[in-house]
């Protein structure tokens, strides 16, 4: 009898196992088919520009989606890397690599001293903070680092790049050198989230009070979280930068912040495709609904406080909750058909 | 035989030429750029409308050598990021051969960066240094005055007639430096008293502390390089301190709706200038008639960034009448260079070596309790354009005003 | 560089530093009040003052009177907030306590549009009261009486709100919620009416603040923004959820702020940010803040 019960036991182990969604090819085949054909259906700078927030939000969705912390200030990590690849750009001739690794870099850099000041602090406190930092930034580089960052300006006389002789300056070839980007970041996103880290935010998405009794170093993880999220956001203002040939101020705004908060909130946040979903909707309605209104915040901000009441999951969020009770249901339905009761 | 080969060769030019003829009607697409949400959504609105009244009167009479124009405009947010992926959809998806537009100076400079490099004829519309040293290229042209040449038109008639002690207010950034030099040039050349300047970051609402300064300092006026709701502000708190009755207050730009949200207190101890102001009507028959044509279409009369961006698009499409073609860009940006027109107020003409609209530059003085509607200020001086240009050689080095000191 | 200033001048720095400080004390309070009490920290604090001083506009062009239009501002935003709380916060109590602070960023969105539609892009204008024109002449100090106005009405203000929540049946609810709504709704008292009232009470301090900021600048539809960042710097720097701090911490930026114009004034509004910081670095939890609030 107690090899037939833990026979049992492995068999209702694996149904539950089934039910938690798992990147199935059809999803990885299907998104790696709309990130080709996109610009053919909608205008290769929007798509870029897409991507580019996409990146960005896969960052910021490790730290908010599934570390729990919301910061309101990333822009600060967008922005000084963008900054950072466009003096290498146009001061030191650097080559695209360079630009890339020095906005990374310099925005982990900073993520660490953010990190070391604020991050012990509760999740409202440290988004107070962290927008509060974030607007210190904007207003140095508006006005005491004008020098250097050219103010409200904003840099430009970025040179045109190449990558294999093949010029960046054209939207097709642009988009496509970001894509490529884009399916390493997310791929980095997933190898990251099978890790044993991966695990440890996934713990810490579910209950942060119990990982902390578990022996986790709560503060550790938080701060590692905030490093690797300015990872992305470091690389998707380095890309930025590339992108337009021109860094503007904006970049460093706390709308910036915001709307990053917006895209990963409405995309769904803790969810894999979440940010790149999100960043997709959000920019395709303010760009429709700004060809009929000039007042498409009205409507883009109504839209987000009827997701916050209805569907706070978000988008992928939802989809995921759906699929998951489906799932469930099945598996009941399985176990009571094997005669077993629950 | 003979006659029946020379009539197919006569029918066969025919047709190649009616053919050439059909396939010139081409349309013509002009794209443009305006913040219509964000802080200046009222003068982008008026830079819009103002284009569109353009397209549509030369529409009417046919179009551009019998070609029609096709005209979308496009938010640009007051975001620099906005506007280039803007321009870039303008040109790469809806194929516009021309483009113009935009409010802000610094995203001007972008945007013409952008149309020199893709070879796209930018008409700005908006006071932008574009047009200086090596920010320029055969593509851009702007149609507002550059900064400089508004400090110098203001800065002579203040000191011609207010006096020579000035202390200066400068929204601390480039527009409003480049205000600066040109004022602290002005008072060098014509014996002013600079007493000092203070600094105010874009965006601060509070100018009470930088007042005890200024009234410590007891100057004969005090200049405002400063637009918008920090002008609002900076002028409201002034008549509160009581600085109005010590001095007189010089707005190097000001605008009708900076006027009408001040309020009475924009009274006539106020001065600020503008490119246009719709009472020029009362001396050019072509500003009454732009004015009441915009009136009559939109219920009020255009801000100075509305006239500014009808000037230019009308330039524009002259240009290609001039060269006889709407396809040939160098073609028509040569044909604009030089170009003499009368178009909103008096005879201007765009200057050939940086295609710069040379225009005159109002002073306005405020009417306090007596202002009703639209009738907000009363047209002191015109300045004339030739008086506040640099020459053009001067221009390309950014002379003189590269050389003046800004205080610290 | 001090030395050669006259001490009136300083003097007056000061007083307009209090001046600008306690209208960052009005925002700052109400922003404590709410999250103190719901834990809430309300994004859209800014676009409630915003909606105070278009509030005022219109009262005042409708009465003629600024106390009338200063008392409707607090009345009718202070309404709209509890109708805010009501329909729109309190289905998200209970769950991932962010939703409420995104729901207040979604509003500080929208709401300012909804301004542009119905007035307009153009701000509106707002006079100085008849009553406070003019200025206040002590030997060489020249104050202007609606500075004067705003620094002793706003402390009449603190002192009523002190009052209230120290000495009335409801202050003394309002201040145990803060401590342990769980207890007092256990004593029976309907907690979810007392966080209405609270959230109520901490908008239509904002309102004030935009109020009477109004005659300063015109009421236009953007001017939000700057509100609700420096209540949240005042925040930081007095401590979360302390009306003390908020008070101390308000007034404190305000000369700072002061006193940067004077010197450099283009560092202005930078030096409220880098007080924030130093802040953080030395003591963390604010001047008044609790530990383990933060």
């Amino acid at each position: 009898m107690e090899g037939r019960e833990t026979e049992r036991k492995a068999e209702l182990e694996k149904m539950l196992q089934d039910t938690e969604p798992k990147p199935k090819t059809t999803i990885v085949w299907g998104t790696g088919l709309v990130l080709l054909v996109l610009p053919f259906i909608i205008s290769a700078p929007l798509a870029t520009e897409i991507l580019i927030w996409g990146i960005f939000g896969l960052g910021f969705n490790l730290l908010l989606g599934y570390t729990g912390v919301l910061s309101f200030g990333h822009a600060a990590y967008f922005g000084l890397g963008a900054y950072s690849c466009g003096l290498a750009l146009r001061y030191w001739q650097a080559s695209i690599w360079t630009g890339l690794l020095l906005g990374i870099v310099s925005s982990m850099i900073l993520a660490c001293f953010i990190g070391a000041l604020a991050i012990r602090k509760r999740g409202v406190y440290f988004a107070m903070i962290s927008l509060a930092f974030g607007q210190m930034l904007y207003f140095l580089a508006l006005s005491p680092l004008k020098q250097i960052t050219r103010g409200e300006d904003g840099l430009t006389h970025i040179p045109m790049l190449q990558i294999l002789s093949i010029s960046l300056n054209r939207p097709r070839p642009l988009y496509y050198f970001v894509m490529v980007i884009t399916v390493l970041m997310l791929y980095l996103t997933w190898r990251i989230l099978q890790s044993p880290f991966g695990k440890l935010l996934q713990a810490f998405r579910e209950n942060e009070e119990r990982a902390k009794a578990c022996g986790f170093n709560t503060t550790r993880v938080k701060f590692l979280s905030l490093v690797l999220s300015a990872l992305y956001g470091g690389l998707a203002g380095a890309l930025n930068t590339i992108y337009l040939g021109y860094v503007p101020l904006s970049t460093l705004f706390w709308l910036t912040s915001g709307t990053m908060v917006m895209m990963t909130i409405l995309g769904g946040k803790g969810t894999f495709l979440g940010p790149l979903i999100g960043a997709g909707v959000f920019l395709f309605l303010q760009n429709t609904i700004s060809l009929l209104t000039p007042r498409w915040e009205l409507f883009v901000g109504a839209i987000f406080v009827f997701i916050i009441l209805l569907f706070p999951a978000g988008i992928m969020g939802t989809l995921r909750d759906k699929y998951t009770s489906y799932r469930m249901v099945k598996l009941k339905k399985q176990i009571e058909s094997s005669g077993d009761s629950i | 035989m003979r006659i029946r080969s020379v009539l197919m060769a006569l029918g066969l030019i025919a047709t190649v030429v009616i053919l050439m003829g059909i396939a010139e009607a081409k349309e013509i697409k002009y794209g443009t750029m305006h913040p219509l949400t964000g802080a200046y959504s009222v003068l982008g609105r008026d830079q819009q409308r103002a284009t569109e009244m353009a397209v549509e009167e030369w529409n009417a009479k046919g179009g551009v050598l019998g070609n029609k124009i096709v005209w979308v405009s496009r938010d640009d947010q007051l975001n620099g990021a906005v506007a280039l992926r803007r321009a870039k959809e303008l040109v790469d998806e809806e194929k516009c051969d021309f483009i113009g537009g935009t409010l802000s100076g610094s995203i001007s400079i972008a945007i013409n960066e952008f149309a020199c490099k893709n070879k796209v004829p930018y008409v700005a519309y908006c006071m932008s240094d574009m047009v200086l040293g090596t920010d320029q290229c055969q593509y851009g042209s702007a149609f507002m005055v550059i900064p400089y040449s508004a400090a110098l038109a203001v800065s002579k008639y203040a000191f011609d007639n207010l006096g020579k002690k000035w202390y200066s207010l400068t929204a601390d950034y480039r527009w409003g430096q480049s205000l600066l030099e040109g004022w602290i040039w002005q008072s060098e050349q014509m014996g002013g008293k600079f007493l000092g300047n203070v600094y105010a970051p874009l965006g601060a609402t509070d100018f009470s502390t930088y007042y005890a300064k200024i009234l410590a300092a007891n100057p004969d006026f005090l200049v405002m390089n400063n637009l918008g709701a920090d002008q609002t502000a900076a002028i409201k708190q002034a008549a509160e301190l009581g600085l109005t009755k010590k001095m007189k207050i010089v707005c190097t730009k000001t605008a009708m709706h900076t006027i009408k949200e001040v309020g009475p207190a924009y009274d006539e101890n106020i001065m600020g200038g503008m490119t246009f102001y719709w009472k020029l009507g009362e001396k050019y028959a072509t500003s009454k008639k732009f004015s009441d044509n915009f009136m009559k279409k939109y219920g009020q009369p255009s801000e100075q960034d509305g006239e500014s961006g009808y000037v230019a698009t009308n330039v524009l499409f002259m240009a290609m009448e001039k060269a006889g073609t709407v396809t040939d860009k160098e073609k028509i940006m040569n044909a604009m260079e030089g170009l003499k027109y009368q178009l909103t107020k008096g005879p201007e003409y765009v200057r050939a070596c940086d295609r710069q609209r040379v225009q005159s530059y109002l002073l306005l003085k405020g009417k306090g309790n007596k202002a009703k509607d639209w009738d907000l200020a009363d047209i002191m001086a015109e300045i004339p354009g030739e008086s506040i240009l640099m020459s053009c050689e001067d221009n390309a080095k950014k002379l003189p005003f590269i050389n003046i000191k800004l205080p610290k | 560089m001090f030395f050669d200033v006259p001490w009136n001048v300083v003097v007056l720095q000061l007083f307009f530093g209090l001046a600008l400080g306690s209208i960052f004390v009005l925002l700052a309070s109400g922003l404590s009040i709410i999250y103190g009490l719901l834990d809430v920290v309300n994004f859209a604090h800014g676009t409630f003052a915003m909606l105070g001083a278009y509030a005022v506009f219109l009262a005042v062009s409708l009465s003629g009177s600024f106390g009338v239009g200063i008392l409707s501002a607090v009345v009718i935003v202070g309404l709209v907030g509890g109708l805010t709380e009501y329909l729109l916060l309190k289905p998200l109590y209970g769950k991932d306590p962010l939703l409420p602070l995104l729901l207040t960023f979604g509003l500080s969105i929208a709401i300012p549009d909804l301004i542009k539609i119905i007035f307009g892009l153009i701000g509106k204008p707002v006079n100085y009261p008849q009553a406070f024109s003019g200025a206040t002449i002590l030997g060489p100090l020249i104050l202007p009486n609606y500075r004067l106005f705003i620094i002793f009405f706003t402390l009449a203000i603190m002192i009523s709100l002190w009052l209230f929540l120290k000495k009335s049946d409801l202050g003394m609810i309002l201040r145990a919620s803060t401590r342990d709504s769980g207890m007092v709704q256990i004593l029976g008292v309907n907690v979810s009416r007392i966080w209405t009232i609270g959230f109520a009470i901490g908008i239509g301090l904002a309102a004030l603040g935009g109020a009477i900021s109004a005659p300063m600048m015109a009421a236009t539809p953007d001017m939000g923004v700057d509100m609700t960042m420096v209540a949240f710097v005042v925040t930081v720097v007095g401590g979360l959820g302390s009306l003390g701090g908020a008070i101390v911490g308000g007034l404190f930026i305000g000369v700072v702020v002061a006193i940067t114009s004077f010197i450099a004034g283009e560092y202005a509004t930078v030096s409220m940010y880098f007080c924030m910081a130093i802040i953080l670095l030395i003591r963390p939890r604010g001047l008044f803040g609790e530990i383990g609030r933060e």
